[in-house]
């Protein structure tokens, strides 16, 4: 097996404590709209947020899939009144977002993110295609 | 041994009419502004015109303009500034991962890509072992000199190249290059797991001749990795010692041929697609859609929102009650024997077969479909699409034998349906889709059951039906197929950028040359300028404009022009230390015509402002944006002509998927915008009580113009052809070949001379053709366009 090659990623998994993190952790790939007025009289001018900050979740040189909550089986099978069998699910704990890299733009900012809070799973529930 | 195709060409492209010729870029015929991929064909059109007489403009012209952009992604052609080119210098397209589409054959596949990064720089690959490679230093196949040599010097010697990505077991991965050697008759190559050993007893040993052959090798991934090492050499466990010698290697590349294997890329006709420092994922040209007779090339397939197929498994089918599934039972639309026969076995209520189970936000709504075909029985299916309960469930049905959606039940419980459908794919195969949500629960098991008839419950005892490839996605139509293995599997979205460069914005040509402007480079004095608030004097030939008050410093210059007339204002601002920029006024004090306030810059730059005239008199005021006492810049060249109004036109056309969502953006066709002041963009809008209007749209310097027309109604794969023209003094639009009425009230054309389009901005469809004319077509002229 060819051992010595640094790996070079272009898949990670990165778990939140919450969907409430996102803006703060990957405020990097957040914007925000603006807009500027210029007062007639003085010429100052005052810039303002234009609505909320939204995630731009594709460029050329990266996807991000929010994924949120994931759920894993918790081993018990429910039979509703059909008599169909289905999994019973809990939920796991964090807020869950996949980012590809397919340029290296982002690249630093993606491996400090996976430095704090990247996860490496043993067998994703969320690949890209 | 010799190549007699390559011979053949060789002969053919040697020996062409003089008036043909082959452009070895875009491997194409080019004749009269024709482009060809066949001799045959570029030889038909050679003879028909010979015998008929030339014609100076090509297929794509309109009301006598050749358009300078072209993208026929239909027929492969594409030209940029009235030249043919390539699509990939065409046109940028971005996705980061795999997507599927139909080929022509009417098989679902991978669209062309190539997983194995440094195709054409084995330089770059690592070595192990004596041996050495030199690039570009064979003749290769295709008579460029760009096959490398490689030097094996050692029976371990090997080179290697690391891939990340997603590899699932169970993919089935094809590893091909060309190959010859004079020297070795076999060459040992195979890959290696990136981070599990899994993967590492795979590899092949296949015979080299003294011609180039296509060495191929096709093996399923054993152990899901991130990444693979692609080995050229003696991979580690092949037993087989490399034979020394040198071997050239040419176009190395590895994809993804389950399903029906990959589609070709439509640049090269073949399999390859170079890479560079990353895999490539290229655009989907080529989509065929079946029309009920014959799968139709339909163009590029294109998807901008990034969909996730929520089934885990998406070929696994269970059963309640003594219903039966057979896994590998029939061929699939992928062409493979693994269709899952689908049989309900007797009439009993408690018979179904179960759609894999999802897990879903509560209250979002999901389209969930599948592929099916009728094998026996009333050819009726019911689709139950539920949660938990039989309370919680919608019925709807299916005539297979009719290819028609039948009757929707009532919502029931938690449960709603808002849309449904079956579209035929061919071969006796539909796709059907539901568009559900479940406004409490969060795991959902449709099922589904060959019905007695339409509309109703009873089980056809006899019905079996074949049935493929089930996905559930967040959103209101269904997209590109998505197979997944073990996990949910997400298709990122896509984008086709057009750059500046390419785009033809129309340059302003002047009328009579007669220079309006008195003055306008200040050779010795300021004579026909007046200053306010400020000090005019001569700097080096240039005008200085000096502050004298704190704010409102300009100077002003009236000339004559021609109400409905179009200029062109010219100025070089060598920027001093306050921000510069020109106003354009209606008369000695009449209202602004432009407002050059968004545009002011402290840099050195030189101003091109176009505006129609709205009085016999216009102003031109050179502003210092405010500052203190003693604040200037300089000015020179500052002047105003006539010009021909810049116009431009564009044609669109294709299929789109689309639902009401409500918004004014549920499609953007095309999205060519500056800022938030100044673009163009063709809309449809779902907003309100509309469920297809589309909005032609043009922002100049702020002010919105449109044309509008309730065009299209929702449904997947709704055809579109449109058409718009854009100029300084109107905006118009057209529907399959009727015109609206154009709205004159423009004063201005964006100036979008160094803006890229996003086309297709937000898209779920195919694109046919997309044209632009840096002209006005005329109203007659975009009803033909769209036409």
């Amino acid at each position: 097996m060819i051992e010595e090659t640094e790996v070079i990623k272009t898949d990670f998994y990165l778990k939140l404590a919450s969907e409430a993190d996102m803006e703060t952790v990957l405020h990097d790939f957040y914007k925000q709209d603006t807009e500027t007025t210029v007062d007639e009289e003085t010429g100052e001018e005052t810039t303002t947020n234009v609505g909320d900050p939204y995630l731009v979740s594709n460029t050329s040189d990266y996807a991000i899939d929010v994924v949120g909550t994931l759920h894993e089986p918790t081993g018990n099978t429910l039979t509703d009144e059909d008599g169909m069998e289905y999994p019973e699910m809990q939920a796991m704990t964090g807020w869950h977002v996949n980012i590809r890299l397919t340029g290296d733009a982002m690249r630093d900012t993606v491996e400090t993110l996976d430095t704090s809070h990247g996860v490496t799973p043993e067998a994703p529930m969320r690949v890209w295609l | 041994m010799s190549n007699p195709t390559k011979i053949y060409n060789d002969y053919v492209r040697a020996n062409l009419p003089s008036t043909m010729t082959f452009d070895s870029t875009t491997v194409r015929y080019d004749i009269n502004n024709h482009s060809f991929f066949k001799f045959k064909k570029s030889n038909w059109y050679f003879k028909y015109i010979t015998k008929f007489g030339y014609a100076s403009l090509s297929a794509y012209a309109v009301n006598n303009f050749d358009p300078d952009l072209v993208f026929d992604f239909k027929q492969n052609y594409y030209r940029t500034g009235g030249t043919a080119t390539t699509l990939s210098s065409a046109v940028t397209h971005a996705r980061a991962g795999q997507a599927t589409m139909v080929d022509s054959d009417g098989l679902l596949k991978w669209a062309p890509h190539n997983l194995l990064t440094r195709s054409e720089e084995l330089n770059l690959w690592p070595q192990i072992g004596t041996g050495s490679v030199v690039v570009d230093n064979a003749v290769a196949p295709d008579g460029t000199t760009t096959a490398a040599t490689l030097t094996i010097g050692s029976t371990n010697f090997l080179r290697y190249i690391l891939s990340s990505g997603t590899y699932t077991a169970g993919d089935i991965i094809t590893y091909s290059f060309w190959a010859r050697s004079d020297t070795v008759t076999s060459i040992g190559f195979g890959i290696n797991g990136g981070a599990s050993t899994g993967n590492n007893a795979i590899y092949a040993n296949l015979a080299v001749t003294s011609t180039w052959n296509l060495v191929e090798f096709e093996f399923t991934i054993l152990e899901t990795d991130a990444s693979l090492y692609y080995i050229i050499g003696k991979q580690g466990d092949n037993p087989v010692n490399n034979q020394l010698g040198d071997i050239e290697i040419w176009h190395p590349h590895a994809y993804r041929s389950d399903l029906g294997g990959m589609v070709n890329n439509s640049a090269t006709g073949n399999s390859y697609v170079p890479t560079t420092s990353s895999a490539v994922y290229l655009p989907r040209v080529g989509h065929h859609i079946y029309n009920g007779d014959a799968w139709v090339n339909e163009g590029v397939l294109h998807e901008s929102e990034a969909r996730t197929n929520l089934v885990t498994e998406s070929n696994v089918f269970t059963v309640v009650g003594s219903s039966t599934v057979t896994a590998n039972s029939g061929v699939s639309p992928t062409g493979e024997t693994n269709a899952v026969l689908a049989d309900t076995v007797a009439s009993s209520n408690s018979n179904a077969i179960l759609l894999p189970t999802y897990n879903v936000t509560a209250g979002t709504s999901c389209t969930v479909s599948f592929y099916v075909k009728n094998v026996a029985g009333n050819g009726f299916l019911a689709f139950f699409f539920r949660s938990n309960s039989p309370t919680n469930q919608t019925k709807l049905w299916f005539n297979l034998n009719t290819g028609e959606k039948g009757t929707q039940g009532a919502n029931g419980g938690t449960t709603s349906v808002s849309d449904f459908g079956i579209t035929d794919v061919g071969n006796g195969w539909y796709r059907l889709f539901v568009v559900g949500a479940d406004s409490n629960q969060t795991i959902l098991n449709s099922f589904i059951f060959s019905a007695l008839s339409d509309n109703n419950s009873n089980r056809d005892g006899n019905g079996e039906v074949l049935i493929y490839g089930a996905q559930a996605e967040a959103g209101l139509t269904p997209s590109s197929y998505i197979p997944t293995s073990g996990s949910t599997v997400t298709r990122a979205a896509e984008t086709l950028t057009v750059p500046a460069a390419n785009l033809p914005y129309p340059t302003p040509v002047e009328t009579t040359g007669t220079e309006l402007v008195t003055n306008g480079t200040f050779d010795s004095n300021t004579n026909g300028w007046t200053g306010f608030n400020a000090t005019l004097s001569v700097d080096s030939n240039r005008l200085k404009v000096t502050n004298t008050a704190s704010f409102g410093q300009a100077i002003a210059q009236t000339f004559t022009t021609v109400s409905g007339k179009t200029y062109l204002v010219t100025g070089d601002l060598i920027a001093g230390n306050v921000d510069g920029y020109i106003n354009v006024n209606e008369g000695q004090y009449g209202s602004g015509i432009f407002n050059g306030t968004s545009d002011r810059t402290s840099t050195d730059t030189s101003f091109s402002i176009t505006f129609k005239a709205v009085s016999h008199i216009t102003k031109i005021t050179l502003v210092n944006f405010f500052g203190s006492i003693g604040d200037f810049n300089l000015w020179d060249n500052v002047s105003v002509k006539e010009i021909n109004p810049p116009d431009l036109s564009i044609q669109m056309d294709g299929r789109i998927s689309y639902a009401d969502t409500g918004s004014f953006g549920t499609v953007r066709l095309f999205d060519w915008t500056l800022d938030s002041n100044n673009g163009i963009i063709a809309n449809i809008t779902t907003e309100g009580s509309f469920d297809g209007q589309i909005y032609f749209t043009q922002e100049a310097a702020g002010v919105v113009d449109n044309v509008n027309s309730d065009a299209f109604n929702i449904g997947i794969n709704v055809p579109f052809n449109i058409a718009s023209r854009h100029g300084s003094g109107f905006i118009n639009g057209s529907i399959s070949g009727t015109a609206l009425t154009a709205n004159t009230t423009p004063s201005a054309l964006p100036d979008l001379s160094s803006t890229n389009l996003d086309l297709g901005k937000i898209f779920m469809g195919t694109i046919a053709q997309f044209r632009m004319w840096n002209e006005d077509l005329t109203d007659a002229g975009i009803e033909e366009a769209s036409t």
